[in-house]
């Protein structure tokens, strides 16, 4: 068995509207999830960043690695004097990008990390925010970090298996990219973000996922009445009323409607956080995690309570 | 990491196959250095002992260098695409079609289609210059746990338009932005797979973050300007990397039973001549020994980021330098600052080289 969901936590756009945005939102998320876990940061043996839009699309370092640093996981020099200490209680960051499936393939990797016993416990984060300000067109994702612990499973009990699958015949149905704008007279060159989206994707991305959710239940042998629990991703809009039509059981699928703010990465996290904090999630015996996005990519994710 | 299963372990990977692409262009350092900046300045060369760079032409792009390098990888290899569970690209830089930034999707679906991995999953890890070796750590976790049977790990790096923002502007060694003017542009591509004998294959890998330097080393885009920008505290970067990074090192050599001097090769992150030699004799000093060779590989190539370790591997492989049963080290040293050592046995693949 695979590991377990220990805590979740999130971060909307409040106060941090000043520079280094995804930063500031990402670490309260992480110290938030650490705090309500009553976990220090460095219980963390990795950090997993895996949003797509950031500050000023930073390249390097991987933005984990500054995430790890606001929330104190950081080595000190007796550490590493201490010569009888063969393990050093120093995380590994890195980020994954895999467009609104990040954080899935992100819970994926610390589940294998835990599972070989190389890490105890890890922490999925991730957050988006528009790299360039107000530059941008198409784009509509609110602001929102979530941060997840995952630790070592009990028997029975924790993620049972992953699932992914890309349908690159649709690699055109959603874009984003930067482009520079030449300035002309009295306005700056500038770069700006822009989001490409067909009008089919939603529905490409509900008819890719029910095939990824297929063979995850084909490989688990388990049925789809078997599933008391849906979290789905929550963009692109339109996508969970589309996914309820399509698999009948809407009353099972975590939909989250806040005024009609879009959310990208961490989306399902916040369906998560939703059931966590209602408890609808420890009560369920079998819970679906199901992402989409850009490429177009699903991912699938079996989680057994005990 | 705080694991507690760091002793070594049975090797459950290998390196199956390694391919590169560097571009045809060429652009020497010496012509980046404009006469009326400063003599020291035109050190750079001596310093960094990098001669020349591969720098893209048009029409080549993140995805074209790490195309062409997973066809490579997949020529030397037994596998066919379609045959690969899994594709992880690994590169910093992100521009396809030319210069364009893309968010989305992910580059290495554009890399599984072009090479026509149909049966992969894919996505893309960045961690700076030590890319490659955590998409290869990742790889061998996957394959350790039975969930795939091979991973591509492959990036392309088209990351010379760093040195457009700092050309023209440095005028001493001590400017951030001069190591922009030391990376070039290359892809390189390696395939991991389930290993079958306990001799050879990757014997140790193991990762850390010393977050607290962090901020040394970043690179990013800025509103008003088209290219991408890298600033470096390059000296403090390679003080705390080398101090650091002993303890790491020592560690790995000890759970896996060796002395330094039971290595036969030593890959680091190459990034400049006279800083891989200052570094390695600060090593020698703290380990009392050296290791058999150390790969420095900056001449034609500089620093290509996540690519180097790849790219220097693979020019020893064509030139024969190793033979089965060597001990080899590659030392990732990245903006992070990640430290991580990855310890293989040199195998038959050997002999597919040169």
């Amino acid at each position: 068995m695979g590991s377990v969901i220990e805590m979740v936590a999130v971060a909307e756009n409040g106060l941090f509207f000043m520079g280094n945005r995804y930063l500031k939102l990402a670490a309260a998320a992480a110290r938030r999830c650490l705090l309500n876990a009553g976990r220090k940061s460095k219980d963390m043996g990795m950090i997993v960043n895996t949003g797509v839009y950031k500050d000023n699309n930073l390249g390097e370092p991987a933005l984990a690695s500054l995430i790890q640093k606001r929330i104190g996981a950081v080595s000190t020099p007796d550490l590493f004097d201490n010569k009888v200490c063969k393990f050093f209680a120093i995380p590994f960051s890195f980020d994954i990008n895999n467009g609104g499936c990040g954080w899935m393939s992100g819970l994926q990797v610390v589940d294998g990390f835990i599972q070989t016993g190389d890490i105890f416990s890890g922490m999925v984060v991730t957050c988006d925010t528009e790299p360039f300000g107000t530059l941008f067109t198409n784009y509509k994702y609110h602001p929102l970090a979530a941060a997840v612990i995952l630790s070592s499973g009990r028997e029975n009990a924790g993620f049972i298996d992953f699932q992914s699958k890309s349908f690159p015949q649709y690699r055109n149905k959603y874009k984003s990219y930067v482009v520079w704008k030449h300035g002309n007279g009295r306005k700056m060159a500038v770069n700006e973000l822009k989001v490409d989206i067909q009008e089919d994707f939603v529905d490409l991305c509900v008819k890719s996922a029910l095939t990824t959710l297929e063979n995850l239940l084909k490989s688990s042998k388990l049925k789809l009445s078997d599933i008391d629990l849906f979290i789905p991703s929550q963009s692109p809009t339109g996508f969970v009323e589309k996914l309820a039509q399509q698999i009948g059981m809407a009353d099972r699928i975590v939909q989250m409607n806040h005024k009609n703010k879009e959310y990208f990465t961490a989306g399902p996290a916040l369906a998560l956080e939703k059931v966590w904090r209602n408890g609808s999630f420890r009560r369920s015996r079998y819970i679906v995690f199901l992402s989409v996005g850009s490429g177009i990519t699903t991912a699938c994710a079996l989680y057994k309570n005990k | 990491m705080t694991g507690q299963n760091l002793q070594s372990r049975k090797p459950a990977s290998r390196i199956e196959s390694v391919g590169t692409f560097v571009p045809q262009k060429r652009l020497k350092i010496s012509d980046l250095v404009e006469n009326k900046q400063s003599l020291a300045l035109k050190k750079l060369q001596l310093l960094t002992g990098i001669h020349q760079k591969a720098v893209c032409s048009d029409g080549e792009d993140t995805k074209t260098l790490a195309v062409k390098a997973a066809m490579d990888c997949l020529k030397f290899s037994s596998y066919r695409a379609r045959d690969l569970d899994m594709i992880v690209s690994c590169s910093i830089s992100r521009h396809l079609d030319g210069h364009v930034y893309h968010c989305e999707p992910p580059v290495s679906l554009y890399i599984k289609n072009a090479i026509g991995a149909v049966n992969a999953v894919n996505f893309d890890v960045i961690n700076a210059c030590a890319g490659m070796l955590t998409g290869v750590y990742i790889a061998d976790n996957f394959i350790r746990r039975g969930k795939i049977r091979n991973c591509m790990v492959v990036s392309g790096e088209y990351i010379t338009t760093l040195g457009n923002h700092a050309t023209g502007k440095i005028r001493s060694l001590a400017n951030p932005e001069l190591a922009s003017l030391t990376v070039g542009d290359a892809g390189a591509a390696a395939i991991v797979e389930r290993q079958s004998s306990e001799a050879n294959g990757l014997f140790y890998l193991d990762f850390f973050t010393l977050a607290q330097y962090s901020h040394l080393c970043t690179a990013r885009q800025k509103r008003s300007f088209p290219y991408p920008i890298m600033k470096t505290r390059a000296r403090k970067l390679h003080r705390v990397s080398v101090s650091d990074s002993k303890n790491i090192v020592q560690k790995a050599l000890e759970n896996s039973g060796l002395t330094m001097d039971q290595i036969d090769y030593m890959i680091p992150h190459q990034t400049s001549k006279s800083a891989i030699k200052a570094g390695l004799k600060q090593y020698e000093n703290f380990f009392k020994a050296k290791p058999g060779n150390t790969i420095i590989n900056l001449k034609n190539f500089g620093n290509t980021a996540s690519t180097s370790h790849f790219l220097a591997l693979y020019c020893c492989l064509q030139k024969r330098k190793f033979k089965p049963g060597d001990r080899i080290l590659l030392l990732a040293l990245a903006s992070g600052l990640v430290v991580g050592v990855i310890l293989l046995t040199m195998d038959d693949l050997v002999e597919r080289y040169g």
